[in-house]
């Protein structure tokens, strides 16, 4: 299976707070951001909950996007990455904070065993990210996003808050150190890194 | 790939019912923070009513090392060009009522990174325009301690800003979050929103 999506997520249509243009918003969307989170659990209720973690907070911030700071798929990214360790920080306390809607309780069973199969197919991209805990978080998180979730660098600039070239220095960190561990997966991250760059290009 | 097309549908629809209707959303939100705003300029703040900039002198003199310009809209565009400009920046922050803390990373920082507040997903309490160096606070996207609807209580969020700086001293690297306690150091690099540019 690729580990790097055709597109991660829209570059086009820009989120906009109205009922209809939310709407194409997450149609366009809907899809890369269920990816992100099967990469990230193998549970269907919390993949559910982060899906609608996720496109709430979109909503909450679409009248806010402005379109010279960066691209709608950064934009998201972004969110989908508060989302996500806001849930896993794990107390309840934090979770009640984030959460305004309970997207597994959205659920019916054809749902469950959908999300059940794509969580089998994300799995060589959960294993990839595995190989790389241990790395510090600043390295892991750069590596994550284009490695696993195939953001181009710039994106994965602009979802962490980081310069482009904090962004390549961190990648090369990164692939410095999994090649000390093993050197299989250094030259694996290297490989989606280069096909990155060409997504950049070519976009 | 497969699809769960029931959730989809339904995810959409509760969406759309908030976008139509949003007083849910808001009630939910951390309230509209009050900007708390004291001028430590008050002869500046009486003769610009729309800005307020404080700079600090290198040691050469030859460039201000930090600026805080206050906007109309009440947000703040911060300058932070070289690392000793940050006590004042600091400082400065401090005085115009903004909770915000600025430290320079640490990558030995034993802590490591701090813990985001509980709102760190509300929204952006620092964007970035696209000139370099140049960062813009929103204050009021700087939860106050709320009540949630359940009478747990989530503490007010301060607004933590790491910054790396060069051998030369100069800003390399700007990052940002929401904590609930502020840490006596970080690693730099803690993230911040999508659309960081520094």
């Amino acid at each position: 299976m690729p580990l790097i999506p055709q597109r991660p997520m829209s570059r086009g249509a820009p989120p906009r707070p109205d009922a209809a243009g939310f709407a194409a918003f997450y149609e366009e969307n809907f899809d890369a951001v269920l990816g992100f989170v099967t990469r990230r659990t193998t549970c269907p209720q919390v993949a559910a909950d982060l899906t609608a973690d996720i496109f709430v907070a979109a909503l909450e911030a679409a009248g806010r996007y402005d379109p010279g700071r960066g691209a709608p798929a950064a934009w998201l990214y972004g969110i989908a990455r508060n989302a996500l360790s806001s849930h896993y920080r794990g107390s309840v306390r934090e979770r009640h904070a984030v959460a305004r809607l309970n997207g597994h309780r959205l659920l019916d069973e054809e749902d469950i065993a959908a999300l059940e199969e794509r969580i089998d197919a994300e799995r060589a991209a959960r294993e990839l990210a595995e190989r790389h805990s241990s790395l510090s978080e600043p390295l892991r998180e750069v590596l994550d996003l284009v490695a696993v979730d195939g953001l181009t660098p710039r994106e994965a600039a602009q979802a962490l808050g980081l310069n482009q070239a904090t962004v390549r220095v961190r990648l090369h960190r990164a692939k410095r150190a999994l090649r000390a561990e093993r050197p299989a997966v250094a030259e694996r991250a290297e490989q989606t890194d280069s096909t990155a760059r060409t997504l950049e290009v070519v976009s | 790939m497969s699809t769960p097309t029931g959730f989809k549908q339904r995810l959409e629809s509760e969406l759309s019912a908030m976008a139509t209707d949003p007083a849910p959303l808001r009630a939910t939100r951390a309230p509209a923070r009050r900007l708390r705003v004291r001028f430590a300029v008050t002869a500046v703040a009486a003769a610009a009513a729309t800005a307020v900039v404080v700079p600090t002198l290198s040691g050469s003199g030859a460039s201000p090392a930090y600026a805080v310009t206050k906007q109309g809209d009440g947000s703040l565009v911060l300058r932070l060009d070289r690392a000793e400009g940050l006590p004042g920046l600091q400082k400065q922050l401090k005085e115009m009522g903004v909770r915000a803390a600025v430290l320079e990373g640490d990558k030995k920082c034993p802590t490591g990174a701090p813990p985001e507040s509980p709102w760190a997903t509300e929204d952006y309490a620092m964007t970035f325009p696209a000139q370099p160096w140049k960062a813009v606070i929103h204050p009021d996207m700087i939860p106050d301690a709320a009540v949630l609807p359940d009478g747990r209580r989530v503490g007010a969020a301060t607004l933590l800003v790491v910054a790396e700086f060069g051998k030369d001293h100069s800003t390399q690297a700007v990052s940002f979050r929401l904590v609930e306690k502020v840490p006596t150091c970080s690693v730099p690099g803690i993230g911040g929103g999508p659309d960081a540019h520094m």
